[in-house]
């Protein structure tokens, strides 16, 4: 199950912000993102065949959303007493 | 444990019969034999997080290094990381293009580091991972107590 949502604390002058993001939108819009790119993307592909230089190219969106999916569970806790920072994908 | 090969393993201790005896009556009654047990290193418990803990020694009576603002205290820390992420982040290495990672080898090279980012498969970062799951550090003194684990 990919992660849904994105709880992020950050520091503010007078203390802290927190706030819950959709993350579940990234996904669509990264989606989209892609779709627009191919256009591009595959005529490049279909010129110049697989090689190194074509496949970072290629393969960089479908990575991306892959780390992006695999996000769940991360978290990034800092306490003190200064700042107070949190990240965590649900 | 079953009551038969708690026997079995009773008469071997007592000395009434010997190993190649006691290994043949426990695969006689259906138990593993002595010796059928993987070493402990090819037990692998599957992780899902790697984990980083910083907390402040509350047992420090040292002097202070000044390096944590007024209040001398170290920040709390906690960093879980999933090691799905992990593993999608490796992947990441078929985007190097070759110059870079031409580059990259030759400088770790000459560190007298061998290693080859084009040859790494799914199997070595299995490999690394398996492995992660003995990880554990554990530092203890000062002003923060560091723990990093695989859970």
């Amino acid at each position: 199950m990919p992660p849904l949502l994105l709880h992020l604390r950050v520091p503010t002058k007078n203390g802290f912000f927190e706030i819950w993001l959709p993350y579940f939108l990234i996904y669509p819009l990264l989606a989209a993102f892609l779709i627009l790119l191919s256009p591009l993307v595959f005529p490049v592909w279909l010129f110049r065949g697989f090689s190194d230089r074509v496949q970072p190219l290629l393969l960089a969106g479908p990575y991306l959303f892959l780390l992006l999916w695999r996000m769940k569970g991360l978290v990034i806790d800092i306490d003190g007493r200064h700042q107070k920072f949190m990240l965590s994908f649900i | 444990m079953g009551n038969k090969r708690k026997k079995i393993l009773e008469l071997l201790a007592s000395g009434k019969i010997n190993v190649d005896e006691a290994n043949e009556l426990l695969s006689a009654v259906g138990e593993k034999t002595l010796g059928d047990e993987p070493p402990a290193a090819t037990i692998a418990r599957k992780i899902r997080f790697l984990r980083v803990l910083v907390t402040p020694n509350p047992d420090y009576t040292g002097p202070r290094s000044g390096k944590f603002g007024a209040s001398g205290q170290p920040d709390k820390v906690n960093i879980r990381v999933p090691v799905a992420l992990i593993r999608a982040g490796m992947k990441f290495t078929a985007l190097i293009p070759r110059e870079a990672s031409d580059k990259v080898e030759a400088a770790l090279r000459d560190k007298g580091v061998n290693f080859n980012l084009k040859n790494l498969k799914d199997s070595d970062i299995e490999e690394l991972i398996t492995a992660l799951s003995e990880l554990e550090v554990d530092v203890d003194g000062g002003e923060a107590k560091v723990h990093i684990y695989a859970e």
